[in-house]
């Protein structure tokens, strides 16, 4: 054996020399996407992340879809009588499974963007500053940081006390603290505050519908307003108003089309396409850029699941005062779609409201029930075509500047300038072609409550009710809850002290030991 | 040379000797020829008794000079040998047949060849003739229940590959799957294989089996050999069969009349207005009848098989060389047994080989290509779920086709629609090959290379006409997709092998380096809007709207060295050892090598001294042990798991933006990275006897196994304000563990015209997770299948049962008042309050059941006198449960569905003890109804637990081979068999669903059916001739 040892070396290295002499084959670069390494390397890169931050907006469990259902219909403004059982007990604060997806979803995917936006805030500052103008980099840092401040105020609305990731999730790391909501305020406040100088007032071309500076001082003015504190919000909401970026638009349906997104009134919308028709949920090259509340909303009979309809209340509503011209508010046809023979008003009759083509009682002739029935209009695509479908193109308006000049009539008020305020919401009231209310005619209380009516009549079906209602302390106290269950006898199900706010997903609680919401 | 006890079928080495015998007195000279009257060169050919022997030239010709009473033995190796006297004749013509032995005579064992009577590890054989007698697609299906310790569970999906595991379940998140070697090509996929090309499948089962095949044995090995041409004339083979298929077992359903008085009931009992369509029956337009849909008959119709397949081949043999061909066409068809599914492949093969001198040169090239039509979404449900109130045909529905509205409301999924109005389609070009080239350096000293390569295209398409299949679904526009891709797999092996006895002293070692590689490219594009129809134009060019193209490519490469070595003392003592590195790229570069081992002993009690007295009896007893590791670094995930521990940015994470919506590009990190993962370490003991009685008559093996995965490589749930999307970050925290015991027992008897065997097998196989958590924290569990029946949690079974304990029905209001329900009614389901605790939650599930069965068994018989021959082929499984989803849909009555014809719910009149209440959903908030809706249908309860033992006549085969005599009539024919062959003609279960043999839901969710397409009943007729 020995003498054959060394031609038996010789040809095993010499086989291993022909496979071996290439660059190591065991260092496989992915071809497909860059590395978190070799990523954050340019101003490029930077606005990439950010605009992924944006992505995050247009989830399910933001406002694609969920996020509507826990503000419109678990507010007195809209029901759920889905036959998906889970989903209607959801919006009727009845929920066995913390984990049932609708609630699941909307944690996740707040959670998924501001993992996003830290990634921004966390990597941009080290790009070298050759690689980056300045200012691109304050400007992306600040897009950052407002958007993780409109999830951190959507989950500390939902949730209360939510664990405040600020950094790049982790799984090694110790865990984030269970912060209480008012460090979630200071959070999003000083996120607010940090954003604001380096946000530009507007932007042209592409860049139009990212966050502007008027979008940052709006949501720290709501922000305060949340937390009551009227001086401060006002100063934030006067900002806007005295910036001169923002008119209400002639036509009140331009605030929810697609032909007129991005006007003179929106102050920040979350920007949805049907380019992707038929694409699917979550972020890959064919997913869908859509919005998906028409479809799931739509009226029956004309491709809408109806898993969200309208209180009944809310029509009277608008019907308590016509217009300058003695017909009904153009708002209520733009709002829903009803039986217009069927409320009680000394208000004539108007045009009839046309279901995606068809008229109401036409389309409804055979069906008692579905005549009854009030359905939404607001961002539904009936104005265009006459079906529905999961890629619904219209922006979500987040804050326009009706909602502004509301709340900072509101803010005012509040602080003894009633006056002043009784201005504003004869801006709104005028487009509207409503008669000007006159300002001697109120006290702070008076106006507080037709504040509220304003609010209904101008803003129903824009997901702000939910927060109105925690405001105005409606769901603290049970002459509150009155109110509301004669409305909508959801709220028969409504608990004080543990209703307001959603559970904390159970699976989030089992591993990591998060403390539940109280009552739950 | 031979060694005692074994056949004398097994030794060529007889040398031909020009002695003569003083004692001779005639010439003798003939013709041997095999079973199909081909001619067999090389036979050996001697006078019993004596060294005076021959050998057969190539037309099979022997001549040889023998004392007018001797006795010939005729010898050939794969054949079973045969004595003639000679009795004073000069002509003796043979025919030998095949021995069923021989395949388990020699066994591949990684980089080495064994004879099996010196194998130390657990290895299992079926023939190619076995193999072939199945009239199937896949050889999955074909050595369905043939081997102890694999199990094999098939659909009947034209064209979908069986799901094969051996010895149990050893990876929670890469599956189970074996590596396939064909010819020396690693792959994973069979699918497009040809199984009449089969000459022998063997299972390497033990580490000391598989730890030469390192990291990618852990899960088991199948080594397919496939046919070559012999020496000798040119033969021309062609076989075909044909025949019919059928689904044998159907639920017998209600009609409309039957099922409306239940589902009235069902809405009454709720307080719910009833469906209009129950209340008053519809009728049919076009019979005037009430209309009253069948749909099992719509969906169901009878399939056809139908198999080509022509071979040439041939050879020579001379002295220091030799040459082998074959040529094989294969056409495989099938039409399917519900509507639409079909599958068809071409196959070409060219294996050949020569040897010059020192030198060997081989070849095994399959080409195939495949086409398919798939079935879509689950119909075996929806055919439960639709009512028999619905049409199939509805001209006022966009697409022409009835499914559920509020008349008649059911969100089932008209499956006829589905079929018709979406049309997936897949073809496959395969290519799988391999050449290596083997040179004798010195009479002990070789070495060899092994070039192997597996290349696939693909091209799907999906055609979707506009049109409905389903209440509330959107009004969807057409659309048109395809996807396109390849995938080249190749191998190189380079190996040195010693082999050289000193003394009674036999060694054999083998050292080398491997490399492997893979590469995956894919595209996909999609149109939408293709209008309306009728008409339609499927080019991705003419949809009108929102194009969408995706793409991506992928590499693994793998790098290997190894070694193997075997030792014996006398052919007594045997000592094998094994060992082999392997470097994955999947994984990060400082864990990225493992080193896999294995050692095992043998000792062969048969050949002591003292064991030759019984030798007459008991001609074989060997007793073997081993142990190893072994790896894996098969992993899910994008990109075929290939990057996982890299953190990768996800490049489209876009968002619209600008006056005109355009669709901007955003970049981010969306899924964590596995920055831990390495292999996972899976150990097995083996403990195994083989024995052979009466000359190998009986033949006996048995094995004990423990098989432990450490380091499992988990994705555990995370906390979800970790943000993760897409699959969770992989841990190297659970550990499972597999225990069986297997047994084969053979008769086998064919010394006399009537030959006859008897061979059965039997599997035991027990799955736990033993570990699943990191470190510090507490347990974690995984949930699976449909409303979360199974969990996968320490302690339990991999997809364990996870299921609410019905505990009968409530009789009484004193019954309710006093149990954990008091929102109940009579009626009503009680379940059992397993922790007492007052109320019946989610808290009150407990692991219930089993999922893997405790036995598994095959019995295969065959017979054979004469021109005729007989095969039967039993297979069962015993000691399992299957969840059967298709009962609840039936049973549920909280959902519209249609009912089983006996369904016999309680009433106040009818006090069933195991038949709930008809509730419909949908009660009045608040009231008992509401609530009995919601519990009585709970799908993870026992109430849907069932039996999923079965005894099945899996195969059987009568054949009757035509008398070469009425053929020599036939000048062209050489040989003609004609045989009629059964698939699935009987089982015998308790299990209520379609077949209780179910592919099940996935890993974590195996022992749910789901949906699952039963197996099917398959008859044909088929003939073999040679030429």
């Amino acid at each position: 054996m020995k003498r054959y040892k060394l031609p038996l070396a010789a040809l095993l290295s010499s086989m291993l020399l022909t496979t071996a002499c290439e660059k190591d084959p065991l260092n496989q670069v992915n071809p497909n996407q860059p590395t978190t390494t070799s990523f954050w390397a340019n101003g490029t890169d930077a606005v990439k992340g950010v605009n992924a931050a944006y992505s995050g907006l247009q989830q399910l469990g933001t406002y694609r879809r969920w996020l509507n259902f826990a503000y419109d219909l678990r507010s007195d403004e809209g029901f759920s009588n889905s036959p998906w059982g889970e989903l209607a007990s959801f919006t009727r604060f009845v929920l066995t499974n913390y984990n049932f997806e609708v609630n699941d979803v909307i944690w996740r995917d707040n959670y998924r963007a501001i993992w996003r936006t830290n990634q921004v805030i966390a990597n941009v500052p080290n790009i070298p500053s050759t690689a980056i103008e300045e200012n691109m980099r304050k400007r992306v840092l600040a897009e950052a940081k407002f958007l993780r401040a409109l999830n951190y105020f959507n989950l500390v609305s939902l949730y209360g006390r939510v664990p405040l990731l600020l950094t790049p999730s982790d799984p090694e790391a110790p865990l984030p603290p269970q912060a209480e909501p008012a460090q979630v305020w200071e959070q999003i406040i000083a996120d607010l505050q940090a954003a604001k100088p380096d946000l530009p007032a507007s932007y042209t071309g592409n860049d139009i519908g990212r966050a502007t500076n008027g979008a940052a001082t709006t949501l720290l003015g709501k922000a305060y307003m949340q937390n009551k504190q009227w001086a401060l919000a006002s100063a934030q909401f006067q900002e806007v108003i005295g910036s001169n970026q923002y008119r209400l638009t002639t036509t009140y349906t331009d605030n929810f089309r697609h032909t007129t997104e991005n006007n003179s009134e929106s102050i920040f919308e979350v920007q949805f396409s049907d380019a992707k028709l038929g694409g699917n949920d979550g972020d890959d090259a064919t997913s869908s850029e859509g919005g998906q509340r028409s479809q799931f909303w739509g009226a029956p009979n004309a491709g809408g699941f109806v898993d969200g309809e309208v209180r009944p209340w809310i029509v009277s509503e608008f019907l308590q005062e016509g217009t300058t011209a003695g017909t009904r508010d153009p708002r209520l046809a733009a709002t829903v779609f009803y039986n217009r023979r069927q409320f009680p008003t000394s208000l004539p009759v108007d045009g009839d409201t046309l279901v995606y083509g068809t008229g109401f009682l036409t389309r409804y002739n055979n069906n008692a029930t579905n005549r009854t029935r009030v359905y939404w209009r607001k961002y539904q695509t009936d104005y265009y075509r006459t079906f529905e479908n999961f890629d619904s193109p219209i922006n979500q308006r987040v804050m326009r500047y009706a909602d502004v000049l509301l709340l900072q009539a509101e803010a005012l008020n509040e602080q003894g300038r009633t006056a002043d305020a009784v201005t504003l919401i004869n801006q709104v009231r005028t487009r509207a072609m409503l008669t000007p209310l006159v300002a001697g005619t109120f006290n702070q209380t008076s106006l507080r409550m037709q504040i509220m009516h304003e609010r209904i009549t101008e803003l129903t079906g824009e997901g702000l009710r939910w927060f109105d209602l925690q405001r105005w302390g409606l769901l603290d106290n049970q002459a509150g809850l009155d109110r509301l269950r004669a409305h909508d006898s959801d709220f028969n199900n409504f608990v004080i002290g543990k209703s307001n706010r959603l559970p904390i997903v159970q699976r989030d609680i089992d591993l990591t030991g998060l403390q539940q919401n109280p009552g739950w | 040379m031979a060694a005692a006890g074994s056949p004398v079928a097994n030794e060529v080495a007889i040398t031909p000797t020009s002695t003569r015998s003083p004692l001779a007195d005639i010439t003798v000279a003939g013709r041997v020829a095999d079973e199909q009257g081909q001619a067999l060169p090389g036979v050996n050919v001697v006078v019993k008794g004596t060294t005076n022997g021959a050998q057969t030239n190539t037309d099979g010709r022997y001549s040889i000079t023998a004392p007018d009473n001797a006795t010939l033995v005729f010898s050939f190796v794969g054949y079973t040998s045969q004595e003639v006297a000679v009795n004073g004749r000069t002509s003796v013509n043979v025919s030998l047949a095949p021995d069923a032995q021989t395949l388990n005579d020699v066994v591949v064992v990684g980089y080495l060849t064994q004879n099996r009577q010196e194998v130390t590890g657990s290895v299992a054989t079926v023939s190619g003739t076995d193999v072939r007698r199945a009239p199937v697609a896949t050889l999955g299906e074909g050595i369905q229940g043939r081997l102890p310790g694999v199990q094999v569970t098939n659909s009947g999906i034209p064209g979908q590959a069986p799901v094969v595991n051996i010895r149990g379940i050893g990876s929670i998140s890469s599956g189970g799957g074996p590596l396939y070697v064909v010819d020396g090509l690693w792959t994973t996929n069979l699918r497009d294989f040809n199984p009449q090309d089969v000459e022998s499948v063997q299972v390497l089962k033990d580490a000391a089996s598989l730890a030469p095949y390192g990291s990618s044995g852990a899960n088991g090995v199948i080594i397919i050999t496939t046919r070559r041409g012999k020496a000798g004339t040119p033969a021309v083979n062609f076989n075909v069969y044909g025949g019919l298929q059928n689904i044998t077992k159907t639920y017998d359903l209600m009609n409309s009349q039957q099922w409306a008085t239940i589902n009235n009931q069902a809405h009454d009992n709720a307080g719910v207005p009833r469906l209009p369509y129950a209340n008053n029956l519809p009728t049919d337009p076009a019979t005037g009848q009430v209309l009253d849909t069948d749909w099992q008959k719509e969906l169901i119709k009878q399939g056809s098989v139908q198999s080509y397949d022509l071979k040439f081949s041939g050879g020579s043999k001379a002295d220091n060389s030799a040459s082998n061909y074959l040529i094989g066409l294969g056409y495989f068809k099938q039409n399917g047994t519900t509507i639409e599914p079909k599958f068809e492949r071409y196959s070409a093969r060219i294996n050949s080989g020569l040897t010059r001198g020192r030198l060997r040169v081989g070849e095994s090239l399959l080409l195939t290509r495949t086409n398919q039509t798939r079935l879509n979404g689950l119909p075996f449900n929806d055919v439960l779920r639709m009512l028999p109130v619905i049409p199939v045909y509805d001209p006022t529905r966009s697409g022409g086709f009835g499914y559920g509205d509020v008349n008649a409301s059911t969100f089932g999924t008209n499956p006829i629609a589905l079929q018709k109005l979406l049309n997936s389609t897949g073809t496959s070009n395969r290519l799988q090959g391999s050449i290596y080239g083997e040179f004798d350096i010195t009479s002990f000293l070789r070495y060899r290379l092994n070039l192997a390569a597996e290349y696939q295209a693909y091209h799907d398409r999906d055609k979707r006409q506009y049109g409905q299949w389903r209440q509330n679904d959107p009004l969807n526009p057409s659309y048109y997709s395809e996807a396109q891709g390849n995938d080249l797999f190749g191998l190189a092996e380079n190996t040195l092998t010693f082999d050289k006895s000193f003394g009674n002293h036999n060694v054999t070692a083998v050292a080398g380096y491997s490399s492997q590689r893979q590469h995956n490219e894919y595209t996909f594009g999609r149109n939408n809007d293709y209008g309306t129809g009728p008409v339609y134009y499927w080019a991705l060019d003419a949809g009108s709207t929102a194009p969408q193209v995706v793409g991506s490519q992928f590499t693994w490469y793998k790098t290997s060295y190894f070694g193997q070595l075997t030792y014996d003392y006398n052919r007594r003592y045997l000592l094998t050892a094994a060992i082999r590195r392997d470097g994955s790229s999947r994984f990060a570069p400082s864990d990225r090598w493992g080193t896999f081992w294995a050692a095992s002993a043998g000792w062969r009690i048969s050949e002591e001294e003292f064991f030759q007295n019984t030798a007459e009896t008991v001609n074989n007893l060997k007793l073997r042990a081993s142990y190893g590791a072994l790896g894996n670094d098969f992993i899910g995930g994008a990109y075929g798991g290939s990057y996982r521990y890299q953190g990768v940015i996800n490049p489209n994470v876009n968002y619209p933006l600008g006056t005109s919506q355009t669709i901007i590009n955003g970049q981010v990190q969306t899924q964590l990275a596995s920055p831990g993962i390495a292999w996972e370490d899976r150990r097995t003991s083996n403990f195994g006897l083989d024995a052979g009685f009466l000359q190998d008559r009986i033949t006996l093996s048995a094995d004990y196994y423990i098989s432990k995965t450490i380091n499992a490589l988990v994705d555990p749930p995370i906390a979800t304000f970790y943000g993760n999307a897409g699959g969770n970050p992989y841990q190297r925290i659970g550990q499972l563990e597999n225990k069986g015991f297997e047994l084969s027992l053979g008769y086998n008897e064919n010394r006399k015209a009537f030959k006859y065997s008897a061979t059965g097998n039997l599997t035991t196989l027990k799955n736990r997770v033993t570990r699943l958590r990191d470190n510090s924290d507490q347990p974690f569990s995984f949930v699976g299948g449909p409303s979360d029946a199974t969990r996968t949690e320490e302690g339990y079974e991999i997809g364990s049962f996870y299921l609410y304990q019905m505990d009968g029905i409530f009789q009484t209001a004193d019954e309710i008042a006093s149990s954990a329900q008091p929102q109940a009614s009579p009626g009503d389901v009680r379940y059992r309050d397993t922790n007492s605790d007052g109320v019946i939650n989610p808290q009150d599930r407990v692991h219930v059941g089993r999922v893997f069965p405790k036995i598994q068994y095959g019995l295969n018989l065959t017979a054979s006198y004469g021109n005729f021959d007989v095969v039967a082929f039993f297979q069962g499984v015993q000691g399992n449960d299957v969840l059967n989803v298709g009962h609840w849909w039936l049973d549920r009555t909280d959902d519209n569905t249609n009912y089983r014809s006996d369904f016999n719910p309680w009433t106040p009149d009818n006090r069933s003890t195991t038949t709930p209440r008809a509730v419909i959903a949908g009660a009045p908030g608040g009231s008992d109804a509401a609530t009995s809706a919601g519990t009585n249908s709970f799908l993870n309860s026992t109430r849907w637990l069932e039996s999923g033992s079965y005894l099945r006549l899996k195969n059987a085969q009568i054949g009757y081979t035509i008398p070469k005599e009425t053929l020599s009539r036939l000048k062209a024919l050489g040989s003609l068999r004609v045989y009629v062959t059964g698939q699935n003609i009987f089982t015998i279960t308790k299990y209520t669903g379609y077949d209780p043999e179910t592919v099940g839901s996935g890993t974590l969710a195996r022992g749910v059916d789901d949906g699952s397409f039963p197996n099917i009943r398959t008859f044909t007729l088929g003939l073999q001739m040679g030429f």
